[in-house]
């Protein structure tokens, strides 16, 4: 099948929307011209997240087909996979298929990420427009193409301090939230958190499952007021830096929404810097952003952002830096559509 | 507990609300409120959590490790005082002494800072911000235990306006506001700065001066005839390099102790609130200049040539310094490597002051003031190579 048609029936079908585009992460244009590669992306690094052992049960077969279309539409197809899930890919048998391109990742997250991994491997500034699609979402591109069947399958996980409900549930694309979790669901102080636990977003308790989401975590919201929380010894607070008894607690911790803290000035600590995963220096590009310098911005590797939300996450001075990003992302990438 | 606190607050604030008769004092506050009762505001955007820690706790750390420094330091005055007053020197009346000449110092300078603090909070209309509690206990530590109190409140004052409320308040100074405060008064008032005399006269059997006279050991160089050497003069004054590590000697009230900065320079960099780049580059500055004069320079030039350059890390300030001044995040460069040239730099510079300008003995404050400046200037030069390895995205 020419490339066009092939495109032209993944947009009939339904599934060309599983398909994004790095650096924006918007559906690509099935016109455009073929991109350097396609990454395949089999991460599960963010916490409740599927792994791909349990969605790729029985079905290796099927990704490999996935990969097999793919590789019609992009020059080379990148199947990135953690080290520790590495006999997954023998099984797909797609270390040997022509064309088909594996990388093992070691690391946490957002390592997985295919921003990450092209931010990592690229040489040019040709292979920016890099595709990429979900594991699970190649399953139901795959599976419309070879059972003829609008594919409907998807595999969530459900968990967080506050869920009634903790592990892989398969059920369909868009399912009222309620439903994952047997009923209706915890309300008042809990907080619905689609996609993964950094880079996800809030949803009403009456949501439904987003298109791209395959994870569902409720945690407390943490409203409650702390007598002297700042100087406490903290060995239940997790915190990237080493300001915590917290560095000798080693088993899971509970999290909740306080942000712990009230917004300040950046102080150029460093930290998002220390954590960005593509180099990005997040406390300048905010700088350059909020002085309207976009070129700066820019050079300092804005459209880079993997947009992992790693470097709020870290701010001591709890400025929103992964919005600001994001929001620049977004901006630019109307103005040169317009 | 906490129910019954919060009650209290919300009586309390009423006044400061919108609308309250004291509404311009909000920022007063609610500083004080966020401090007893922690915020309970949750994330609106994503992530949705967060990590724990925050500007008061990264602040009150630099405040924990400035407990060593300065209660040494207030034993130490107590001590050095009542030794030129010929008073008794059992421990307990030694730090009430030494209570007595710094908390007054301390207060002025918290309630003067705080002052200014609140005053541009009210007009800015934004909270009042942690920073100043570090620079507010820093620099009453940075002074001689002679510095009359007005000269306190005229030194703050200078350092939190001049130095931090007219670039727009903490994160976005260029200097350093408490070594601001101190270089203040250095210029502003050099006879009581320079260096000579630095005991407090308490009354007693002793002399009925002030203050006795003698010079300070970064003071005493220049006294000294060509060809003598330092380090046995210093010896002869009673500044034995264990007496400069320990700091029994009369100084800075908080300075004079190489070791009480050790160990709070160890907590900062075990806690990560202090980059430990700056030290080394700093100490590595030192050694590297100090040993470089040492070994090219004629030692009967000048009686610093001959000084073993390990004194230039105890002597004076410099410990002091580079521990809690030249790691501010604030005003030191922001990028990992440039962070060592900036410490070498000031290190190289305070020697370079002390060795060679003897108008200035305190070197590593204008050398850290100096590199403050710099600062910005290093960071682009990292950033600019760091952008040109980057595979251009646009």
């Amino acid at each position: 099948m020419a490339r066009d048609k092939l495109a032209a029936a993944l947009v009939d079908g339904g599934v060309w929307p599983l398909i994004r585009e790095l650096p924006f992460r918007n559906i690509p244009r099935p016109d455009t011209q073929m991109p350097s590669a396609v990454f395949v992306d089999l991460s599960s690094e963010e916490p409740f997240q599927p792994v791909p052992g349990v969605y790729l049960r029985d079905r290796a077969d099927l990704l490999r087909y996935g990969a097999g279309v793919l590789r019609r539409l992009a020059k080379r197809v990148i199947v990135s996979i953690a080290d520790r899930d590495a006999d997954l890919l023998a099984e797909t048998g797609l270390e040997d298929a022509p064309d088909c391109f594996p990388i093992r990742y070691r690391g946490h997250y957002p390592a997985g990420d295919p921003g990450v991994l092209l931010y990592r491997t690229k040489r040019t500034a040709k292979e920016n427009r890099s595709w990429f699609i979900r594991g699970q979402d190649l399953l139901l591109l795959a599976g419309l193409l070879r059972d003829g069947v609008f594919p409907t399958e998807r595999t969530v996980v459900v968990g967080g301090t506050g869920s009634p409900v903790h592990g892989h549930i398969r059920t369909r694309i868009g399912a009222p939230l309620a439903h994952l979790l047997g009923g209706a669901g915890p309300n008042g102080d809990t907080r619905y958190i689609q996609g993964g636990l950094l880079s996800g977003y809030a949803a009403p308790r009456e949501g439904h499952l987003g298109l791209y989401e395959t994870g569902l975590t409720l945690i407390p919201e943490g409203r409650e007021r702390e007598l002297f929380g700042f100087i406490r010894p903290g060995y239940s607070k997790p915190s990237y830096s080493r300001a915590f008894l917290s560095v000798f607690h080693t088993a899971p911790f509970e999290r909740n929404c306080n942000t712990h803290g009230e917004e300040r000035a950046c102080i150029n600590c460093g930290y998002c810097a220390h954590v960005c995963p593509v180099d990005i220096l997040p406390q300048y590009t905010m700088k350059a952003l909020r002085a309207d310098e976009i070129e700066e911005a820019l050079a300092l590797g804005l459209l880079d952002c993997v947009e992992c939300g790693l470097c709020t996450y870290v701010c001591p001075s709890k400025l929103e830096l992964y919005q600001t990003l994001k929001n620049a992302k977004a901006r630019y990438h109307q103005e040169m559509n317009r | 507990m906490k129910q019954t606190v919060q009650k209290l607050f919300g009586v309390l604030g009423r006044p400061f609300e919108t609308g309250g008769k004291l509404e311009k004092l909000h920022p007063l506050y609610e500083a004080v409120e966020t401090v007893v009762l922690w915020p309970d505001r949750v994330t609106d955007v994503s992530p949705q959590v967060r990590d724990h820690l925050d500007l008061k706790r990264f602040m009150s750390f630099v405040i924990l490790a400035l407990i060593p420094p300065a209660v040494y330091g207030i034993y130490n005055t107590g001590y050095q005082g009542r030794l030129a007053s010929g008073l008794s020197m059992d421990t307990a009346g030694v730090l009430w002494t030494g209570l007595l000449i710094f908390l007054p110092m301390l207060i002025v300078s918290y309630a003067a800072g705080l002052f200014w603090e609140v005053l541009f909070s009210a007009v800015r209309k934004h909270p009042v911000s942690e920073g100043f509690l570090v620079t507010g206990l820093l620099f009453p530590l940075t002074l001689p235990p002679t510095t009359p109190l007005w000269m306190v409140a005229a030194g703050i004052s200078f350092g939190v306006v001049i130095g931090k409320e007219v670039f727009g308040g903490t994160g976005r100074n260029i200097l350093n506001p408490a070594l601001t405060a101190r270089a203040f008064l250095f210029f502003a008032y050099p006879a009581q700065m320079s260096g000579e005399v630095w005991v407090r006269i308490i009354g007693g059997p002793g002399p009925a001066a002030d203050a006795v006279t003698g010079a300070t050991p970064l003071a005493l160089a220049p006294t000294l005839a060509t060809g003598v050497r330092l380090e046995p003069a210093l010896r002869e004054a009673g500044y034995s390099f264990s007496t400069l590590f320990w700091g029994g000697y009369p100084g800075s009230i908080g300075a004079t102790s190489a070791f009480m900065c050790l160990i709070g320079g160890i907590f900062l960099v075990l806690t990560g609130i202090a980059n430990f780049r700056t030290i080394l580059g700093g100490i590595a500055g030192v050694l590297g200049t100090g040993y470089l004069i040492h070994f090219l320079a004629d030692p009967a030039a000048s009686p610093w040539y001959s000084l073993n350059p390990f004194y230039h890390l105890v002597m004076g300030g410099f410990a002091f310094g580079l521990v809690f001044m030249a790691t501010d995040p604030v005003t030191a460069p922001g990028m990992e490597r440039v962070k060592y040239l900036y410490g070498f730099l000031i290190g190289a510079l305070t020697v370079v002051i002390r060795v060679y300008n003897p108008a200035f003995p305190e070197g590593v404050m204008l050398a850290i003031l100096f590199m403050n400046i710099f600062a910005p200037l290093l960071d682009q030069f990292e950033i600019s190579i760091r952008n040109k390895r980057r595979v251009p995205n646009v």
